[in-house]
Formats: C-alpha cells, structure tokens, sequence
C-alpha cells in the first residue's frame, strides 16, 4: 500500500475577518494525481498558497501533515526543500533578475540533469527577467520549468492549462505524464534500479477549469471546491466533470451523496 | 610566472597605481602620458588652469593617441588615519575613444582614513569614454570625491560609479558641462549599510544638441541616511532625463531625491521619473516558495534592482 504523502485536517483560513477555507481535509498518497475543481473564488488558489506557506492567510485551526511531517507552521522555503512545489498561478514579475540567475540559485541547491519537453522556448525565456512581459504562455513554461530543477515530490499545478494554446498544452501535458510524472532517484544506475527506486512516482495536485488536462492525466480523485469547503470528492472525475459541465457547481452543493 | 604576467600586462594597459601618499607603480604607453599631478603642474604651464590649487598628489593622465587597452587607476589606503588629498587630471585628445577602470578603496576596514579627490576630466572634440569608477570602503572612511566632467563637441561620456562597500560618509559631487552635441550618461549605483550619504550632482547642457541621462539607484540598508540632490540645467537647445529610483530595507534608513529641473531654453526637454519604495515582499516569497532564504531573496531582488544581475 502507497504511503501518505500529504495530508490535510480540519483546515480552516481566515483572510482578514473571512473565512476562505473550512475545515478542509485531504489525503493524498504518493504517486497519485488528484485534482481540484471549484468555481472562481470558491479557495483553490488560497489552499496551494496554504499549502506552500504563503501569507497573508492566517490558520485557526488544522494541521498539514506532508512526508509525515506536521509542516503547518513551515516557512515556504523549508517547504520547498521538503518536496513541496507550487506552479503559481500568476507569478510576480521581478526586474532586473533573469530566469537563468534564478535557475542558478536552484541549482546550486540541487545537482540533477534536467530533461525538459522545449529547449527552444526555454533559451529564449532564460536570458529575460524573469515573469517580465512574458506571455500567458510564456509564464507557464517557465513556472513548470522551474519545478522541474526543484525536483518536488508533490507538485501543486495551480491553472497551467490557463493561456496556454492547444499544442503546447498537449506538448506540456504529455511531457508530465510521461517524464515529470516519473521521479528520477539522485542515485544513478543500475543500483537505482535494482532497488526500485529508479522510476518513483511523482504526486500531483491539478487545480483546472479545464477537461484537456484530466482528460490526459486521469486524476484517481477528483475534489470540488465551494465556498471554502470540499462538498464532494470522486474517484471518477468524468461523472464529475458531466454533472458540473450540464447542471453547474450548484447541482453539487445540493446532492446529498457527498461523493460521486 | 606571475612576474612574467605582470610585466605583459604592463606593456598592454596604462596604469597609475597609487598607496596611501606614495606611487607604487606607472606604466604609459605610447600616446599615454601619466604622471603624478605636482610633476604635471610644473611640465605644462597649461595644465594649472584645470587644476583648482597647487596639487600635492594625484595623477596626471593625457591621452594623445588612440590607446589599445584600457586606462587602469588605483588609488588605495592601507594605513590607519592616512588623509588622501587627490587632484586628479584626465584629458583625452580628439576624436579618441578611450575607457578607464578607477578604483578607489580601503585595503582593510577600521582604517578611520579620508579620501578627498579633486578631479576633472576633459573629452575634447569627438572623444569619447567609458568611465568605471568602483569604490569599496570600510565602515569608518570619510569619502568625497569631487568630480568634475567637460565634454567639448561630440564628445560623449558613459559614467558607471558602483559602491561596493559604503564608507562611514560619503559625499559624492559631479558636475558634467556639454558643450554642443555631446553626450553623457551618468550610471550610479549604490547598495550601503550604516552609512550617510550626499549625492550633490549637476548636468549642464550648454550647446546646442546636448543630451544627457542620469539614473540613479540607491538602495538604504540598514541604518543609512541617502540625501540626493540632482541639478539638471539647458541653457541651449538640448535633451535631458534624470532618473532616480530608490529602495528601503528598514525602518532606520531614509532616502531623500531632491531633483532640481531647471530649463533655460524654450527647445529643451527635460524629464524627470523618481520613487522610492520598500521591496516588494510578493516577490520575496515567490523565490522563497523556490527554496530561497529570506537573506537570498531579498539578495536577489535587490541586485535586480541595482541591474548587478544584467
């Protein structure tokens, strides 16, 4: 049986005098990709922020436990170095700082060989500052390229199928479910593989609007989002994705079942 | 070996080096003269109008002819309490392109030493230059350098000052005069901690085409106090754009721009962009999201901001 790799209790955020999130919980094993639905502003982004450490959310009550580690109180950056990573939604532009003094900075941290679906599109972004007049698309390549140096072992993907058009959506999501998906252990060789750690799976958490991506990724759970709260939770994100798709969030929040 | 290096990159560079009150090493090459400042003032009768008061050392540099390497100045202190009193001459001939790395600094910190340098810089006709000037201090140097830039026609000036270590105070005066079509642009860069610092700088378009850009970059530390005062003056048909952006790091620091336009010709535009403002923390948790420190980020940030990362 897969270990849990993440796992959220009774997660309450309070932005201000509001709540965002409550009592949210989730558990998430190593390996799986799960994804997250919900209508604009039902807290998805708010829960990767949370998830990453971010401010300025503020936490009444509930615990995130991730690789066994009760990490609710963790800076982003001890987050980061756990294997926790977060493909933002719309990250800040930072002047005078290219995407490649950056990746350096990563890099030094962790050695690896980096393989990467587009070369071509990420020499042309490397040597520009970062987030700096990059298109909608632009910002998505470098994001994921990004996590690629960090080497997480559960990646958050907040929206990377927004902006995006159709072919390098395919190309970015087939490079995911065929390469990144697969995480390679530090130890190389025929050692690695002997002992099976060669081709560790990689857990993801999807946050979409979008079917192209679960078309392709077929996440093994599917969450709904509303209003701060996970109303259901499915193993099979069509039936989901059907009934929100003919009937809206709506028809969600007032069934009964709780789960699809 | 390392002689043998020395020695073939002296054949290849004009270089002044110059410790504490003493000249420690000269190399001109052909169409490069150099020499400490009294000496110049007695050869050439001419050279005494450029300098302010009879100098007592310094250096002399002239430029007659087009020179393959670039003009390499140090000035350096390495004895306690020493008072450096510079009057510094730099001409470059007509329609030469030359470009020189000045380093001024301190060799060890808690020297208490002063360095004061007096000096002009004069581009004659159609010449041009690239002027780096670094300076890295220890926390209890006096500093003021006192500079002055005349570009005759057509000239043009790209000046880079960066302040790698702040002295105690700093008192940075530059003026530069362009006379018809010359050009300037004037970089200062400046990252300090615990220091005062007075920016006192002027550009004056005297000829007709002049143009001119200043762009400051001051980012305040930790307990350091940043007064900029900067004159931008057209007395005849010309361009001029003053930039200065500065950046706060705490609560005992401040900055202070005092841009000052002053347009004296109804052809001229000058134009005048400031701000200062703390760093933007939804930048420093993007990186810190990747796994940067706090310290790293904020590192990061600022050097993009003083374009060190470009």
């Amino acid at each position: 049986m897969a270990q849990e790799l993440l796992k959220i209790t009774n997660l309450t955020i309070r932005l201000e005098k509001k709540i965002i999130l409550d009592k949210v919980n989730l558990k998430l094993k190593k390996g799986e990709i799960h994804a997250l639905l919900g209508p604009n502003g039902s807290g998805k982004t708010t829960l990767a922020q949370v998830l990453m450490g971010l401010p300025p959310y503020k936490i009444v009550r509930g615990t995130i436990i991730f690789k066994g580690r009760n990490i609710t109180k963790f800076t982003p950056e001890k987050r980061s170095k756990l294997g926790l990573g977060l493909v933002f939604q719309n990250p800040p532009a930072i002047k005078g700082v290219t995407l490649k003094n950056l990746i350096q900075q990563i890099s030094s941290k962790k050695k690896q060989k980096i393989e990467f679906f587009t070369d071509k599109a990420i020499d042309n972004l490397l040597m520009r500052e970062i987030n700096l007049g990059f298109s909608g698309g632009e910002k998505k390549v470098s994001e994921l390229y990004q996590l690629v140096c960090l080497n997480p072992e559960l990646v958050i993907l907040d929206e990377i199928d927004s902006g995006l058009d159709i072919e390098r959506l395919q190309q970015m999501i087939h490079f995911i479910k065929n390469k990144f998906y697969f995480k390679q252990s530090e130890k190389k060789g025929s050692q690695a593989i002997a002992r099976g750690s060669y081709n560790r799976q990689r857990a993801f958490l999807i946050i979409t609007h979008r079917e192209d991506i679960l078309k392709y990724l077929n996440p093994s759970m599917t969450h709904i989002l509303l209003d701060g709260k996970i109303i259901c939770s499915s193993k099979d994100w069509l039936v989901i994705w059907k009934t929100i798709k003919k009937y809206g969030y709506e028809k969600c929040e007032n069934c009964s079942k709780k789960i699809c | 070996m390392v002689m043998k290096n020395v020695k073939i990159a002296q054949k290849k560079s004009a270089n002044f080096y110059y410790l504490n009150h003493t000249l420690e090493n000269l190399y001109s090459p052909l169409g490069v003269e150099i020499l400490e400042s009294p000496i110049a003032f007695k050869k050439y009768p001419w050279s005494r109008k450029y300098f302010d008061k009879k100098p007592q050392e310094g250096y002399f540099i002239w430029v007659k002819q087009q020179p393959v390497k670039p003009l390499i100045t140090c000035v350096a202190i390495s004895q306690a309490k020493t008072n450096q009193q510079l009057q510094n001459l730099l001409i470059i001939e007509k329609g030469i392109a030359a470009e020189s790395l000045v380093s001024c600094s301190a060799l060890t910190i808690g020297l208490c030493a002063k360095h004061q340098a007096q000096g002009k810089i004069i581009l004659k006709e159609g010449a041009s230059l690239s002027y780096k000037h670094l300076h890295s201090w220890g926390k209890e140097d006096y500093v003021k350098p006192d500079y002055e830039f005349i570009l005759e026609k057509g000239a043009r000036l790209d000046y880079f000052y960066q302040l790698l270590n702040p002295p105690k105070e700093l008192t940075f005066k530059t003026k530069i005069s362009l006379l018809e079509k010359a050009s300037a642009n004037l970089n200062v860069i400046m990252r300090s901690k615990n220091a005062s610092i007075n920016i006192e700088e002027e550009m004056d378009l005297l000829g007709k085409g002049a143009q001119g850009t200043v762009n400051l970059r001051l980012v305040a530390e930790k307990n350091t106090k940043i007064k900029a005062v900067n004159k931008l003056i057209a007395k005849a048909e010309g361009k001029g754009h003053l930039e200065c952006q500065g950046m706060i790091l705490d609560n005992q620091s401040s900055i202070e721009l005092i841009p000052d336009l002053i347009n004296k010709n109804k052809n001229s535009l000058l134009t005048h962009e400031a701000s200062i403002g703390k760093i933007n923390e939804e930048e420093i948790n993007y990186l810190r999201a990747r796994g940067l420190s706090q310290k790293e980020a904020i590192n990061l940030i600022v050097n993009g901001f003083l374009h060190l990362n470009l």
